[in-house]
């Protein structure tokens, strides 16, 4: 547990979002509350009896590489003749040029280089235990290797080379804070020199993030305690705090929320914005499934479905399809074949019209065991695009010839029935010289919903679907009321527009007419 | 935007004549312009037993609520119709799919399933004897409207689905439903 308390200190590592200009780093510094900070004896025997413990506080500030100077540090810059590089030139002209009373913290500034960086790169590339280009260099087995691989041309020397120099050089730059318990004599002469740090600070600037160690802290909860790297404790316990961007309190607040509104702005129009035909167009959305099939003579019935749009829908979707080959399950002794085959249209027709219908046409086409397929029956249905849930079940129907043994031979024989190149046979049976009859095979039932849309405030079109349906719904009617109002604001505005010259009152008072 | 309510159960299975106890997995799949506000879109009911009328009956509830910016993608019910045999065994005894209705208002919706058939005869034979069924690798096949002639089914049951369906603030986007 002792050990525990001792080792409270902990690195931090803080990803900088902003130039670490701004940092500023608060020490609080406290004599610790030990037997050694108790007052003696003289100091209250004249004066009250009260016991009190020196528990004050010092505050240190200090900013980002701002240098501070201990007391040798001051004695040392203040002599010209101590000076010799840059650096301690220039300390030289701040130490004489400010009047500096040296306190219990100072700091080391990266150009000091009194401590040593986090992670020296270049001491790991000469002396990492996995350069294999030092190790050859070591062994002088370079040259050899060299020449067996054929020179550094060669993509094996790259390979042997890459590996070092996949990580870029990283820069680094430290500050040190550092507590000053040296002796000194009176003449502010150094005797005997003990320091230790209080913080360092590590900031990586190819990634830009900070490492301190150790990190923040509170001095009540958890403190830090001065003490050396052996352990001996100096008497002092401190805090560290950092504060990283000098944002005002509000100025951050209003940036959020900016972002927060953005977002929900943004999340708020992907919901809102319902997708609308284009305008002078209305929509049909329209979802068939073909359910099942019964009756038929044959097994291994698929069904082939032929879509015709007319011309005055527009439509991008497949229109021509097959179900998948379906055997039959006996039923209550008869035969019932099931799909489940669904497909969707989107139709897109002029607003204002009333749409003709889609033809559908259907043909039943059954397979036996040779791989034969064999027409057993069509089926055609204009299908309306009036919104609604309908199901309806279609009779099929087969092309015989007019000779019922000519037909029952075939169909015995051969199987399958004549087949039809032109469909719109079907709808209208007189159009076409056939010499044929036609014969009830099966059933088809299909299930379809079709949904319209269209932009609000159009009266052609609400017009059309009232039509269209037969029978108004209540958000027809309610669109109808819009539109109106929406006519009728127009027609006022046009009349305001119109009367506007004509009641203009003149300058001596009297209305031009 | 629009909203859709649908609550009902998924009522029974009939037709399906070969087992002995089945259950069902469906998935309400919609488009991209639906999104889920509440409720589940997935799940399985009981293993029910056939009755004396081939009818097992799960009585499944079902309570879902949408929220569209679009009519298209309209919600589907896709089911998977699977037996349970004597000693714990299951399988896949029927695919099925269905629009659902754009017309608020119950609805009784009947499913009609298929499996994909045997062709060989020691597949045939396999299956009578010991059980399990061919299945779908892709089963996007089964709500999609693909071509799919190449695919040769059995015929099974039908799936009864009973829902009430609640349509909210269509009309103000110009759609017409019924």
């Amino acid at each position: 547990m002792n050990d525990f308390n001792r080792c409270n200190k902990v690195s931090g590592v803080y990803c900088l979002k902003h130039g670490i200009s701004d940092l500023k780093i608060t020490i609080k510094l406290k004599s610790q509350d030990s037997i050694i900070s108790l007052p003696k004896f003289e100091d209250y025997s004249q004066g009250s009896n009260a016991l009190k413990l020196d528990t004050t506080t010092e505050e240190y500030v200090f900013k980002w590489q701002e240098k501070i100077f201990s007391r040798w540090e001051v004695q040392r810059y203040i002599d010209e003749h101590n000076c010799i590089t840059d650096d301690e030139l220039k300390y030289h002209e701040n130490v004489k040029n400010i009047d500096y009373t040296p306190g219990k913290i100072f700091t080391y500034v990266h150009e000091d280089y009194y401590l040593p960086l986090p992670y020296d790169t270049d001491k790991k590339s000469k002396k990492g235990i996995f350069n294999l280009e030092t190790y050859l260099e070591q062994l002088n087995l370079n040259d050899p290797i060299g020449r067996v691989f054929g020179g550094e041309m060669i993509s094996t020397m790259h390979l042997f080379s890459s590996d070092e120099n996949v990580m870029d050089p990283v820069e680094w730059m430290a500050m040190h804070v550092v507590f000053d318990n040296s002796d000194y004599n009176e003449e502010s002469q150094l005797i005997y020199k003990q320091e230790v740090t209080l913080l360092s600070l590590y900031h990586n600037l190819t990634q830009n993030y900070l490492i301190m160690t150790p990190d923040v802290n509170n001095l009540e909860l958890n403190p830090y305690s001065v003490e050396t790297p052996s352990g001996v404790q100096w008497g002092y316990q401190y805090a560290i705090d950092v504060e990283f961007h000098n944002l005002e309190d509000g100025e951050e607040l209003v940036m959020l929320l900016n972002k927060l509104h953005k977002r929900w702005d943004r999340k708020h129009k992907h919901f809102v914005n319902f997708h609308m035909p284009p305008p002078g167009k209305r929509q049909y959305y329209v979802a068939l499934e073909i359910l099942t099939a019964e009756g038929f003579d044959m097994d291994n019935l698929y069904i082939e479905f032929n879509i015709k749009v007319p011309e005055e829908l527009q439509c991008e979707d497949t229109l021509h399809g097959r179900t998948h080959t379906s055997v039959a399950n006996f039923i209550d002794f008869t035969e019932e074949w099931t799909f489940g085959h669904s497909l969707e249209l989107i139709i897109e027709a002029d607003s204002g019209t009333d749409p003709p219908p889609l033809k559908l046409f259907f043909e039943a086409i059954s397979t036996d065991w040779w791989g034969r397929h064999r027409t057993e029956g069509y089926a055609y249905l204009p299908l309306p695009l009036v919104p609604g849930h309908y199901t309806k079940t279609m009779s099929c129907r087969r092309p015989e010839e007019l000779d019922i043994v000519t037909a029952r031979s075939r169909r015995f024989f051969l199987g399958g029935c004549h087949l039809i190149k032109d469909l719109n046979v079907l709808i209208d049976p007189h159009s076409k010289n056939a010499n044929f009859t036609f014969t009830t095979t099966g059933t088809i039932t299909i299930r379809w919903n079709v949904i319209s849309q269209s932009r609000m405030g159009n009266i052609g079109s609400t017009s059309a679907v009232s039509s269209s349906c037969g029978a108004s719904t209540a958000s027809a009617l309610l669109r109808g009321a819009e539109a109106a109002l929406y006519k009728y604001k127009q027609a006022r505005a046009r009349l305001a527009a119109a009367t506007k010259q004509l009641v203009e009152p003149s300058g001596d008072g009297f209305v031009k007419y | 935007m629009a909203e859709l309510h649908i609550l009902g159960q998924l009522q029974c299975a009939s037709k399906f004549y070969d087992k002995s106890f089945i259950f069902c997995r469906y998935s309400f799949q919609a488009g991209p312009n639906w999104t889920i506000v509440s409720g589940c879109p997935e799940g399985q009911t009981v293993s029910a037993k056939l009755d004396y009328e081939k009818t097992a009956v799960w009585a499944h509830p079902v309570d879902i609520h949408y929220v569209t910016k679009g009519v298209q993608g309209w919600p589907k019910l896709i089911l998977q119709v699977s037996c349970l045999d004597t000693i714990g065994r299951s399988w896949i005894i029927g695919y099925g799919c269905c629009n659902l209705p754009a017309v608020p208002g119950p609805h009784t919706i009947h499913v009609n399933c298929w499996v994909p058939s045997a062709i060989k005869l020691t597949d045939k034979v396999r299956q009578y004897f010991v059980g399990g069924s061919h299945q779908l690798i892709q089963s996007d096949i089964v709500n999609l409207g693909l071509n799919r002639s190449k695919l040769n089914t059995q015929s099974k049951g039908t799936v009864q689905l009973q829902i009430n369906l609640i349509l909210r603030n269509f009309s103000q986007f110009g759609v017409e439903y019924k």
